[in-house]
């Protein structure tokens, strides 16, 4: 059985991927922000992104991203609302006099800078004390993060965001670390797994966000049973990685139990050829990586499913961050605190 | 992105590609009217029909769904006790049909639970029936089951149905992990008040040893027996648990 990833092909899928999306995907409109990033890091882990990416395409990119950006007004009343939309469908920043109208999401944030980051941008006009302030705001009594003002929504994936964009600003001033660790202990379940929320099912994709939250804030001590969450993180593979316990695999599983095996130190005790095998079945001819053998691709999808295949075949391709989707060369060239594999 | 099977893909006829560039122009320009009420602070039906309209293209416009919410709080209506329950009924009816479109939506269910708890007089019996529905296409969607435990913590007296729901779930499909994990948060206080204590975890082993041997690889059985192992207050117990099969 092929165990070898179909480099050029997938290429060529995220150069497509980054000048439009086909209909089906019009829901992820709002979050175009995350697939620019998404497709950048899919490039990035096949080693092909200064390849398929000219200067001055890059240098669009970064415009257009920088364009996101929500800058404070110096009012406290636009505090919450700074960081980067998720993307251009809100309309120029200056049809908005209502500040509540026009505003940023952690993800979004996340997002645009590991994508300014990968496209060889410094952060220079990135508003660092701007974003810090918008975290401390969205921090909840909980120690939980909302991604933006009004809205219920609160879960570990915003945790992540604000962990993840502190550690690439290397500003901790707008998370309480204690709070925040408090409620990822919450979200331990008996069985090892982690979860959204407390009673909540364990889940391969909280368990990411939790446990690179924690390995980012230097608190992987906090893990109630470490070992009981390794297991049940090597228990989710059967061929690939399911999501949850008797789920079928999917391919986007390889990154987030993947590299919360990474970084529990469970690297030996994974399939390796197993998850490449699968991840294989998941191409599509025409490229880019599906959820499930014989569906369509996506962008999310492809690039999880090809980072998650680097963290089994590490020759060949770029070592990946298991915390932070950027190569570890970048990493530390640019001197960040991503955590290391265990 | 979820679930789309991938089927031969066909050059489009010349009527497919106009469909499809009018379907464009018109998300595209109820979008840009959308964003532009919103910015202008508009909180009228006119706003509120066009959030619906454009929702319906997409649902996961976070935005839209806030901003529709800031709508109906500003509408005269809503300070009408019997106006605003008519509302919110019609809203409960719109998201039931278009959660089907993405049944794995986190800004519905959200929106879903905004609504109710904003109505005057919420029918949770009805939701509970209605999420019984929605979670018999998809036995195992995450925000279901969650969401039916929110609408149980707004019912009384609902510990021992619940868990004769995860009963129904584990024997239609013992694979089910997210009827068997429901089980577990249930279990505990089911049995601190019955007083037929020992013969409900004789059920409980019952339940186990049929799982197991309906399908010895299913992890679900051998989680949910070793966290009723953890769960007995003693060693002896645990014993006395792993001797009686």
């Amino acid at each position: 059985m092929a165990t070898q990833l179909a480099v050029d092909s997938h290429a060529r899928y995220f150069a497509i991927c980054l000048r439009g999306l086909p209909h089906q995907m019009t829901s992820l409109d709002a979050a175009r922000m995350t697939f620019v990033q998404l497709c950048l890091v899919g490039l990035a882990a096949l080693g092909k992104l200064d390849e398929v990416c000219s200067a001055e395409e890059k240098k669009q990119m970064i415009e257009w991203i920088y364009a996101q950006q929500v800058l404070s007004d110096g009012t406290e009343l636009s505090a919450a609302y700074c960081g980067f939309r998720g993307g251009s469908l809100f309309g120029p920043h200056d049809l908005c006099d209502y500040v509540p109208a026009n505003s940023a999401n952690v993800a979004g944030t996340y997002s645009a800078l590991c994508g300014l980051l990968l496209l060889g941008d410094d952060l220079s006009r990135v508003d660092r004390p701007a974003i810090v302030d918008a975290l401390r705001c969205l921090q909840q009594d909980s120690g939980c993060f909302a991604p933006h003002p009004s809205t219920t929504e609160r879960d570990p994936r915003f945790i992540y965001c604000a962990c993840a964009i502190s550690a690439i600003l290397d500003d901790w001033s707008g998370v309480d670390k204690d709070a925040a660790v408090k409620y990822i202990v919450s979200c331990c379940n008996p069985d090892g797994g982690m979860t959204q929320a407390p009673f909540q099912e364990s889940h391969g994709g909280h368990l990411y966000c939790c446990v690179a939250s924690l390995a980012l804030m230097g608190r992987l001590d906090a893990i109630p049973d470490r070992q009981r969450t390794l297991r049940w993180a090597l228990q989710r593979q059967n061929c690939g990685y399911q999501g949850r316990v008797n789920k079928p695999a999917d391919s986007c599983y390889s990154f987030w139990v993947g590299a919360a095996v990474e970084l529990l130190g469970g690297h030996d005790l994974v399939d390796a050829g197993a998850v490449s095998a699968f991840l294989v079945q998941c191409e599509t001819r025409f490229g880019g990586i599906a959820k499930f053998p014989d569906e369509f691709p996506d962008p999310l999808h492809a690039a999880l499913g090809i980072v998650g295949f680097t963290f089994c075949n590490p020759d060949g391709f770029p070592r990946m961050s298991p915390t932070l989707l950027l190569p570890e060369s970048l990493v530390e060239r640019l001197d960040i605190k991503a955590a290391r594999r265990a | 992105m979820h679930g789309h099977r991938r089927e031969a893909l066909k050059e489009p006829s010349v009527d497919e590609k106009e469909q499809n560039r009018q379907c464009v122009e018109k998300y595209c320009a109820l979008n840009t009217s959308v964003m532009n009420l919103r910015a202008q602070s508009v909180f009228t039906t006119t706003a509120l029909d066009q959030t619906k309209r454009l929702l319906e293209l997409n649902t996961e416009l976070h935005t839209v769904w806030n901003y529709r919410r800031q709508i109906f709080m500003h509408l005269d209506a809503w300070h009408d006790t019997a106006q605003r329950q008519g509302m919110l009924d019609a809203e409960l009816g719109f998201l039931f049909e278009i959660i089907r479109k993405n049944i794995k939506s986190y800004w519905m269910w959200n929106h879903r639970v905004w609504t109710l708890n904003s109505m005057p007089r919420a029918d949770w019996q009805k939701e509970l029936a209605l999420v019984a529905q929605l979670l018999s296409l998809d036995a195992r969607n995450f925000h279901g089951w969650d969401y039916r435990r929110f609408v149980v913590s707004r019912l009384d007296d609902m510990d021992v149905e619940e868990f004769a729901y995860t009963t129904e779930q584990i024997n239609r499909d013992c694979a089910n992990h997210s009827a068997w994990h429901n089980r577990s948060k249930l279990l505990p206080a089911v049995l601190a008040r019955s007083d037929r204590a020992a013969e409900m975890m004789k059920t409980e082993r019952d339940l186990i040893l049929n799982a197991v041997y309906t399908d010895p690889d299913d992890q679900n059985a051998w989680l949910y027996h070793e966290w009723l192992v953890s769960i007995q207050p003693s060693d002896e117990d645990r014993c006395r648990m792993l001797r009686d099969k």
